[in-house]
């Protein structure tokens, strides 16, 4: 039927029917009622809640639903954290879903071929290896790692089954590459970790100071919130502090470029400013800080037998004022490239005791060889000038992944932590045994490797099986051929959850197909301690599981049933009710699974039926002690937050002659992570369907580099080939830049160097050197 | 090699770096002690979010009285003998995924609009733009200054905008296929909805009913008139801006009220 034929024979139906209905009632007058208005196919669309798949902001969707397949989408409005926006990665989620190479089949290498096999078979493998891999090589020679993209209930059971029923912590997830130096930065600022605001600082606030954050394009929806407070409220300021012109800093006040590293230095120069001027809110800092000091010179994790472990030393105001001596305006002008003045300028915007301040980070600070140290220097400018955990006083620090939050940090997928403890911690492992229902003794007190540490123990040999799910090391991990190589190795399993072919499920023994998304029922928490749940709304593509079931399945065939006992139709409530249980008390409590079922997400702590919007604040926190003032920060002994006397150090690898220019990665808006999903979608590929390298256009003109010619990039690891971009998203300052890594035909991880910062193990992904070569001359 | 190490120590105060510091810190004393009288402000605890509601505009209702008058460039009424060219339902449909995803950016950008994203400068009034030899399409929600948060662009028309109108390229611009495979791409499974019916009246010359959600589309007038308008959806009483005093949102149609809930059994993950 042609839609002219078809609007006419709807109109002509509504007609008659409003004719016919209506002088029933009244004979002689028509009315209308119960009118067919619209296309029939549209009536049928239902719609239903859910976060957003991709980042961590976690916005609130609506999708429609029609006929059993997901067909639209818009922007929750009754949702907090977005109020009806979306961005173009979220309108156009539920196309991931469709691509025509979805992964429906479980796939076994046999004669060093991916076969196709039924799933239950692929399952069975999987079990059998797992069960002769630890016979042979022990706990610890198997291994999982998932991701900040797992829900909530798949990355508990992945810690009960392994380190509970297994008895391994060989657990790690793809955050340890995002998060940890915001955990870390938590862990020894507060003693707790996640924000102490919530995203209802932004209506608050009167400056915003964005610590190497193009937000503009990793939390859109955020920042649209942040332009929207300045549209109405004149006076608001954002001021992108930055290593790159991006789209960021063309929406913000002020754009201060500085040099790689050398935020360091900024942020003590800003502390140094406030000390001089005595901006200090005094009252604040005797009650409620403790000055402390750490190890220097602590390297950069660049050897397999690296250790480290940092040594906190009481301090008082004195030391922190010497400290700060170093760190004059002029000084850290030399290291930064930023003017005395503005740095000046910077540090009287935190002072003015006016104005309330929030700071926003991500990656620019987490991925840093001393990225708990710049998280603790945010912190410590908070601390001094007071402005913290009160509506609009916040330092923010933002996750990337859905449920960085939600599953990898609160449930604890990582090697030292367990659900809402550490493994270190006696009373913790004794929480969980109880509630696992396991021995004590099952739960090793030692974390074995971090995420790098892992990946070069499966190189050496030392694990020699490795379960994946929702992640793809094989084009996120840095220094990436030679944990490519590692996973190639004969004798090394690897299996692989996945919804898509990608570079990771290649090298794979194993690939399980994963149901994605609203393909099952799960929970994120986002970066503001935002819980939400989605409930199953499609049917997952021919044999694809959901993770959560996949680990379930493997864990009865293990012969963990009794661990693993839930029934299929409702193991999400059930394990979300075993789940909480670790959290029961009033500074974690998690809001019932009725409550989020029933509305946009709760924020934890979730006490009496509230969510605390500002945590350690007397007033909004109920597991705040008013015996100690406005504030308590509870996660210390002393309930004292910690002010950190943190200097700068140089990078591992720094631009010479050879190779002249620092080499930094990131994101784009329009592509989520390695773009298996988003580079699947025609409106999302279309704009930018390639990886590519941005370059200073002065640095272009001397070298003869033409917008869109293919160069070479070289590092002392690896070489990428790939057109050059000049002035299109961003511009790097002169000497750097910029690929993303959403293109799996561009490497760009294979020039990257694995260099971590010693407190976090987290990588550095924004700084190594490479030098530009030209194909053609 | 690590060289080109940041200099180590602590740099003299030089006489110069005295006198600027003398006269920054009296700038800073004036400048601050202005702020310093003012006092502390009342921090404000507002009531949670869980609750909708608020002081916050309420979207759907928001821009419903922007008329051309008070907000658009030209007048609803315009007339005009240039050629210009018109915007019609089917390219407007092919350029949105969905009914009522965010529209693809159909044409060239130059580098300063795609970085500031300066979109407003056309579509906030409309108006005529010679680049494009025809009239810009008013947006409905041109207080959104982020555009680009939603509005894709196409990569190759990027820095590549349109100095010439009478090339042949004006129209390849924009009538491309959407999906067109670029060498990795692969194709996509997608099934979208039947766009909704534009002329539904319950009777015989009665207003026709609104098909489509109104949130961010408040401003009716922006896009159901003027020449920037798609031909097959403007008015033909552009005077009249009380729009839903007679035009009722379709029941049952676009977007049901609350939506679905999710409460009562999780219907699990397994295969």
């Amino acid at each position: 039927m042609s839609p002219l034929d078809r609007r006419e024979f709807l109109r002509r139906a509504a007609l008659a029917a409003a004719v016919g209905s209506a002088s029933a009632l009244v004979p002689g007058i028509s009315f209308g009622a119960e009118v067919d208005y619209t296309d029939p196919s549209l009536r049928d669309v239902e719609w239903r809640r859910t976060p957003c798949r991709f980042c961590g902001v976690g916005c609130g969707l609506l999708v429609g639903i029609e006929d059993g397949r997901a067909v639209s989408v818009k922007g929750d409005p009754e949702s907090p954290v977005n109020r009806g926006l979306a961005c173009v990665k979220g309108y156009h989620s539920v196309q991931a879903l469709y691509g025509r190479d979805r992964l429906t089949r479980a796939k076994v290498r046999r004669g060093g071929r991916l076969v196709d096999v039924p799933v239950q078979e692929a399952l069975d493998v999987v079990a059998e290896r797992l069960r002769q891999t630890v016979e042979e090589h022990g706990k610890d020679g198997v291994a999982m790692y998932g991701s900040g993209q797992w829900t909530i209930p798949d990355g508990y059971v992945a810690s009960k089954l392994f380190k509970g029923a297994i008895g391994t912590n060989n657990l790690e997830a793809n955050a340890r590459l995002c998060m940890a130096s915001a955990v870390t930065g938590f862990m020894t600022s507060f003693g707790l970790d996640e924000p102490m605001g919530c995203y209802e600082d932004i209506d608050h606030a009167d400056v915003f100071v964005l610590w190497g954050n193009n937000m503009a394009e990793m939390h859109p929806v955020l920042f649209s919130r942040m332009l929207e407070q300045r549209r109405q409220r004149r006076d608001v300021q954002i001021v992108d502090l930055a290593t790159r012109t991006t789209r960021t800093s063309y929406a913000a006040d002020r754009s201060l470029i500085f040099a790689p590293q050398a935020d360091l230095a900024i942020a003590n120069a800003i502390c140094h400013e406030i000390v001089r001027n005595d901006w200090v809110d005094h009252d604040f800092v005797d009650h409620h800080a403790a000055f402390k000091r750490g190890r220097t010179e602590i390297g950069y994790g660049l050897s397999d037998d690296f250790r480290f472990a940092d040594e906190a030393v009481d301090a008082d105001w004195d030391d922190f004022v010497e400290f700060l001596s170093e760190y004059t305006p002029e000084r850290v002008s030399e290291i930064s490239g930023v003017a005395a003045s503005d740095i000046r300028w910077l540090a009287s915007l935190y002072g003015d005791p006016a104005s309330k301040v929030t700071s926003f980070w991500c990656m620019g600070v987490n991925q840093h060889t001393r990225g708990t140290w710049m998280n603790n220097l945010i912190y410590n400018i908070h601390l001094l000038v007071g402005k913290i955990a009160t509506p609009g006083n916040s330092p923010f620090s933002l996750t990337g992944q859905p449920s960085a939050c939600g599953t990898v940090r609160e449930v604890g997928t990582l090697t030292h932590a367990l659900p809402g403890g550490r493994v270190s911690d006696q009373g913790a492992r004794r929480r969980a045994a109880e509630i696992w229902g396991v021995p004590e003794e099952n739960i090793p007190a030692a974390p074995t490797h971090h995420t790098m540490s892992m990946f070069r123990a499966l190189d050496r040999g030392d694990i020699r099986f490795l379960w994946v799910q929702v992640t793809n090391p094989m084009v996120t991990l840095p220094a990436l051929n030679r944990y490519r190589s590692a996973a190639e190795k004969g004798d090394r399993f690897l299996v692989v959850s996945e919804v898509y072919p990608t570079p990771t499920t290649e090298v794979a023994d194993v690939v399980l197909p994963s149901a994605m998304w609203i393909e099952r029922e799960g929970m994120f928490g986002n970066s503001e301690r935002r819980t939400q749940h989605f409930g199953k709304m499609l049917e997952p593509p021919g044999e694809a599981m959901s993770d959560t079931w996949q680990l379930i399945e493997v864990a009865r065939r293990l012969g963990y049933e009794a661990l693993f006992p839930w029934d299929e139709s409702n193991h999400i409530e059930q394990i979300w009710n075993e789940y909480v249980r670790f959290h029961d008390h009033p500074e974690h409590r998690m809001a019932p699974i009725s409550v989020l079922r029933d509305g946009p997400g709760a924020m934890w702590p979730f006490v009496d039926g509230r969510e605390v919007r500002w945590r350690f604040n007397t007033q909004t926190d109920p597991a705040a002690d008013a015996s100690h003032g406005a504030f308590d920060f509870y996660g210390t002994p002393d309930h004292r937050a910690r002010i950190w006397l943190r200097p700068y150090e140089a990078p591992p690898e720094w631009p010479d002659e050879e190779y002249p220019f620092w080499l930094g990665t990131g994101r784009v808006l329009e592509h989520w992570h390695t773009g298996s999903m988003t580079r699947r979608v025609p409106t999302l590929h279309a704009a930018v369907p390639k990886a590519y390298v941005e370059l200073n256009p002065a640095d272009a003109r001397e070298m003869g580099i033409l917008d869109r010619e293919v160069v070479r990039l070289v590092s002392r690891r690896g070489s990428v080939e790939l057109e050059a971009r000049l002035d299109y998203r961003g511009r790097p300052a002169r000497g750097q830049v910029f690929v993303p890594f959403f293109d799996e035909s561009v490497l760009v991880n294979e020039l990257t160097l694995d260099a971590y910062c010693p407190i976090s193990a987290q990588p550095d992904y924004k700084k190594c050197a490479v030098r530009v070569e030209r194909l053609s001359t | 090699m690590r060289s080109r190490r940041p200099p180590p120590g602590v740099p003299g105060f030089s006489r110069l770096d005295i006198v600027r510091a003398v006269v920054l810190m009296t700038f800073l004393v004036l400048v601050l002690g202005a702020g310093l009288e003012r006092d502390r402000e009342e921090l404000v605890y507002p009531e949670p979010t869980v609750e909708a509601g608020g002081e916050a505009p309420i979207a759907s209702e928001a821009r419903v009285f922007l008329t051309r008058e008070d907000e658009l460039g030209v007048a609803p009424d315009f007339d005009d003998d240039r050629p210009a060219h018109v915007r019609s339902i089917d390219m407007y449909r092919r350029l949105r995924a969905f009914p009522g995803a965010p529209p693809r950016i159909p044409h060239g950008l130059t580098t300063e609009e795609f970085q500031t994203q300066s979109c407003n400068v056309c579509h906030r009034r409309g108006g005529w733009v010679a680049r494009f030899a025809t009239y810009a399409p008013v947006s409905p929600h041109s207080d959104y200054v982020a555009c680009l948060q939603c509005h894709a662009p196409r990569d190759e028309l990027v820095g590549r905008p349109l100095r010439d109108a009478d090339t042949g390229e004006v129209c390849t611009q924009c009538h491309v296929n959407p999906d067109a495979a670029s060498p990795s791409f692969v194709a996509l499974d997608w099934q979208a909805p039947v766009w909704p019916a534009t002329d539904v009246q319950a009777l015989e010359g009665s207003p026709h009913v609104i098909p489509h959600t109104v949130e961010s589309r408040g401003n009716c007038l922006s896009c159901h008139s003027g020449p920037g308008a798609v031909v097959e959806l403007r008015t033909d009483h552009p005077e009249r801006v009380n729009c839903r005093q007679c035009h009722v949102p379709a029941p049952g149609a676009p977007i049901p009220w609350p939506p679905t809930s999710d409460s009562g059994r999780g219907d699990g993950g397994g295969s």
